[in-house]
């Protein structure tokens, strides 16, 4: 080796005051096997003493590639050899060096012979913690160790210069093993071990608090591919967040362990078998392949999931996806196991079973318990595997359905009803003969459904939707439905047979059904009700004879009405009795502010129970918020509600024509009546 | 004579009429309207204030002079238009926004979130939100931002000028911050942050 120095040059200084009290050699580098020491003095120190020290420094120590960025300097030796091609230093101290910053000084031990060379730098004291560095080369082949223990995560960060991720909080510990050959790398072993860590990136889109993690990750190189396998334990307690998903880890350990390949060239990952599992929340497993080249891309990925506890699932991963959207406040409660592929970073193939699922939704649009089926789709056109899906409880809003299964086709963008079916709902059936949906690009989603209402009962209606009872039934037949412009309408008519009559339901729609502002439209009309019945529901007051009317362009916001054009009045062909009790009068009269109720009260008339009438008849324009009232007469200053008829004769007439809407619902509220009653 | 030309002239001045092409008065009124209920705060039930104090004779004198002006100058006349802001479009985001209201107000007041030089709201101190709340907040802020855009586009077609998107959007940007609740953080035209 040391025939190999480029430049040597010895200079002996003796000096003359002290007879031979120091003794110096200097060299001015050494180049071997690419490590190349500069500025080399060998001194005798205290040579008037009986035991002389011979001490060795170094100016500056250049390490081979691949750590040719880090070089040693002002080292000292005070144990060293040079002899037979080989320096040898021990027990010597030096600082690390690189292009951003210096350490201070630290334990050292150089080793350089003829065809190998090694450093050791321990105890080195930076980022808080306490380093070990050993680097050992013999010809091409190098390898590398170095220990961290305690590192101040702030420190590592200013050390790392890392800028995307900013470290508050925890230390680490790590130990790294590398090997290769010339420039390569050919194996990496790296173990980390961070704790209490705290810290986010830039954005705030990654995240975390009080992490406590250990990874183990081993590489290795061969015929130009890598073959890795990384594991990964985050301990209790940590809170993590990585848009959009927020996971408190809690008592329930995530493990996330992979192996598989990565080809540098080909910018991809392979993984042949991958498991992430989060307590008893949910476990996933699989194998895919990543590209890198210019976006992330999951060319491939085959994946089973199974959670034990579809509750937490849908708290950790599924809530954040249906925040701001339709679907929030939806949560799931059960069991799933689902095998999904994807090709080209989409949904190629999913088959997905439940057990015993509860699907729960805050704003209380749907509520299912018992929900069991298996649910297989493809992008194939030509898949042909069948679906099904039932439930022992069902909730659309206040209304219940009753178990029931369907059997359905789930393929690309469509969904088919494979058989009939007849669900049970409120004493009657819901019977979907047909339904299909299909989605089309860059258009509207085309929906078929034919089907009917069957024997409904009106009673269990009225009760779901804590209306005063009714009694009666409903009957529909639906031949079709439209989903356009946003808007779900029905063809067909719903017809509710109640009180001896019939209220015929025809143009339903509906676009916001399920939202937080619905909007409903509807024309109804009313045949032939027995006010008699109707009145006694609703403590009206006693009234006997037909009701027949319409409401016609009735749009309902939010459930409120907006406009409509309605008409309710005794029909022109009715012969049944006209009776109206004194409660219905005083009920009708009172929207004026309870005039009639007195004088009815105070006069004769409070020795009759019930007036003859000849007609009744209110009809409300609703636009702007105001109705326009009318009645079935038109008086020079008002409209008559209720036309008399026989002696004593009573009539009821309004003299206010237009009625602001919300005003006329607080008066028909307190079930209070129009301004004037005549009397002859 | 000098008080006769005196008055002509201030018949002329008093029959002025300004062709406004966007009604901006009634646009930034219909924005304090819609924010105010947005926010809960009711505006204040303002008396239609007189459009002119002139008498019987003054009013049929301008009049004439108007419609003899407009024979000459038809294109300069224009009605000051109003603003509606009642279409199913606009009552549907109105009350959409109204319930997000609740919980955006909190982030204003923390300082999470505050209200753009645009009108627009954006996510100025993620790093302060707690990791629980933070997808919540991203998500209501874009939620809030497309129904923003929304509102004035459906503002703009309920008055039959679709065109009128952009003004609208920029009528609204001044008043979302003027309308900001002490505490709330909003952006100056030059980009600076303030604290109200």
């Amino acid at each position: 080796m040391i025939n190999k120095f480029l430049c040597v040059v010895f200079v002996l200084i003796i000096s003359t005051a002290d007879a031979l009290a120091g003794l110096s050699l200097h060299i001015d580098s050494i180049d071997t096997a690419n490590w190349n020491v500069q500025d080399i003095n060998i001194t005798l120190t205290d040579s008037t003493q009986s035991l002389q020290k011979l001490a060795l420094t170094i100016a500056q120590l250049n390490l081979p590639k691949p750590f040719n960025d880090l070089s040693l300097v002002n080292i000292r030796c005070d144990s060293f050899s040079l002899h037979n091609k080989t320096l040898l230093c021990q027990k010597g101290r030096a600082e690390l060096h690189s292009p951003r910053r210096q350490s201070p000084t630290a334990d050292f031990s150089l080793h350089i012979a003829e065809h190998r060379g090694s450093v050791t730098v321990s105890d080195l004291r930076v980022a808080g913690g306490v380093l070990a560095i050993t680097g050992e080369q013999h010809d091409d082949r190098w390898q590398m160790h170095i220990t961290a223990e305690s590192v101040d995560s702030k420190h590592l960060q200013t050390l790392l210069q890392a800028k995307t991720f900013e470290l508050k909080t925890g230390h680490a510990d790590f130990k790294l093993d590398a090997a290769g050959i010339k420039t390569h790398v050919q194996s990496v072993d790296l173990n980390t071990e961070f704790h209490e860590l705290g810290g986010q990136t830039g954005d705030g889109r990654l995240a975390a608090e009080n992490l406590t993690l250990k990874s183990k990750l081993q590489a290795r190189l061969s015929k130009g591919l890598w073959q890795w396998q990384h594991q990964l334990r985050i301990k209790n307690g940590a809170l993590l967040y990585a848009e959009p998903f927020y996971l408190d880890v809690g008592t329930q350990p995530i493990v996330f362990d992979a192996k598989g390949d990565w080809h540098p060239a080909d910018k991809k990952i392979g993984i042949s078998s991958g498991l992430y599992r989060h307590g008893k929340t949910v476990s996933l497993k699989g194998s895919a392949i990543v590209q890198y080249a210019n976006d992330f891309n999951i060319a491939k990925a085959d994946l089973s999931l199974h959670s034990n506890d579809l509750q937490q699932l849908s708290a950790s991963y599924l809530k954040p996806l249906f925040e701001q959207t339709a679907w929030e406040g939806i949560s799931l409660a059960g069991r799933l196991n689902a095998d999904f592929s994807i090709k080209q970073h989409a949904l190629s193939a999913l088959t997905a079973t439940v057990n015993r699922v509860a699907v729960r939704d805050t704003r209380q649009r749907i509520a299912a318990a018992g929900v069991t089926g298996t649910l297989r789709w493809s992008n194939d056109e030509t898949f042909r595997k069948p679906s099904n899906l039932a439930w022992q409880q069902l909730k659309l809003g206040k209304l219940p359905v009753g178990p029931a299964r369907l059997d359905f086709l789930t393929r690309a963008e469509q969904i088919r009803i494979l058989e009939k079916a007849a669900l049970p709902f409120l004493g009657g059936t819901i019977a979907i003969d047909q339904f299909s949906w299909e989605a089309k690009p860059q258009q509207e989603p085309e929906l078929y459904f034919a089907g009917y209402l069957n024997d409904v009962s009106l009673e269990q209606l009225s009760l779901a939707l804590n209306w005063t009872p009714l009694f009666g039934n409903i009957n529909g037949n639906i031949p079709k439905v439209e989903y356009r412009n946003k808007t779900l309408s029905l063809d067909g008519e719903i017809i509710i047979n109640v009180f001896d009559g019939m209220i015929k339901i025809t143009h339903l729609a509906s676009s916001g059904l399920f939202s937080e502002y619905p909007t409903l439209y509807s024309e109804l009309l009313i045949e032939n009700l027995n006010l008699d019945q109707l009145t006694r529901k609703f403590q009206f007051g006693g009234i006997t004879g037909k009701l027949s009317g319409f409401v016609r362009q009735l749009t309902l916001e939010n459930w409120r009405p907006v406009s409509f054009y309605a008409w309710l009045g005794t029909p022109d062909n009715d012969d049944s009795s006209h009776r109206i009790s004194q409660k219905a009068v005083k009920n009708i009269a009172n929207i004026g502010g309870g005039a009639a109720s007195d004088l009815l009260s105070r006069s004769f008339l409070s020795v009759f129970e019930t007036f003859g009438y000849d007609k009744i008849g209110l009809g409300c324009y609703l636009h702007d918020g105001v109705c326009q009232m009318m009645g079935v007469d038109a008086q020079s200053s008002g409209y008559t509600i209720i036309k008399g008829g026989g002696l004593p004769r009573i009539d009821v007439i309004g003299y206010n024509p237009r009625v602001d809407w919300v005003v006329l619902m607080q008066r028909l509220s307190r079930i209070s009546t129009t301004d004037d009653v005549r009397i002859e | 004579m000098k008080t006769l030309s005196l008055l002509v002239a201030l018949l002329l001045t008093a029959c002025v009429t300004i062709n406004i092409y966007f009604p901006a008065a009634a646009a930034e009124k219909a924005a304090d309207e819609i924010i105010k209920d947005i926010q809960d705060l009711k505006p204040e039930k303002t008396e239609p204030k007189p459009k002119a104090s002139l008498t019987d004779w003054q009013i049929a004198a301008c009049r004439l002079l108007e419609q003899s002006l407009d024979a000459i100058i038809s294109s300069a006349r224009a009605d000051e238009a109003d603003l509606t802001i009642d279409s199913a479009d606009i009552r549907q985001l109105r009350s959409a926004m109204e319930s997000r209201f609740t919980a955006l107000q909190p982030n204003y007041a923390a300082g999470y979130i505050g209200i753009q030089a645009d009108g627009l709201l954006v996510v100025r101190n993620i790093a302060g939100i707690p990791l629980k709340d933070r997808n919540q907040v991203t998500k209501l802020v874009a939620a809030e931002n497309a129904d923003r855009q929304q509102l004035y586009q459906a503002i703009a077609n309920a008055n039959g000028h679709p065109d009128w998107a952009g003004q609208i959007k920029s009528t609204f940007a001044g008043r979302w911050a003027s309308n900001a609740q002490p505490g709330w953080w909003y952006q100056t035209s030059n980009g600076i942050w303030k604290q109200r």
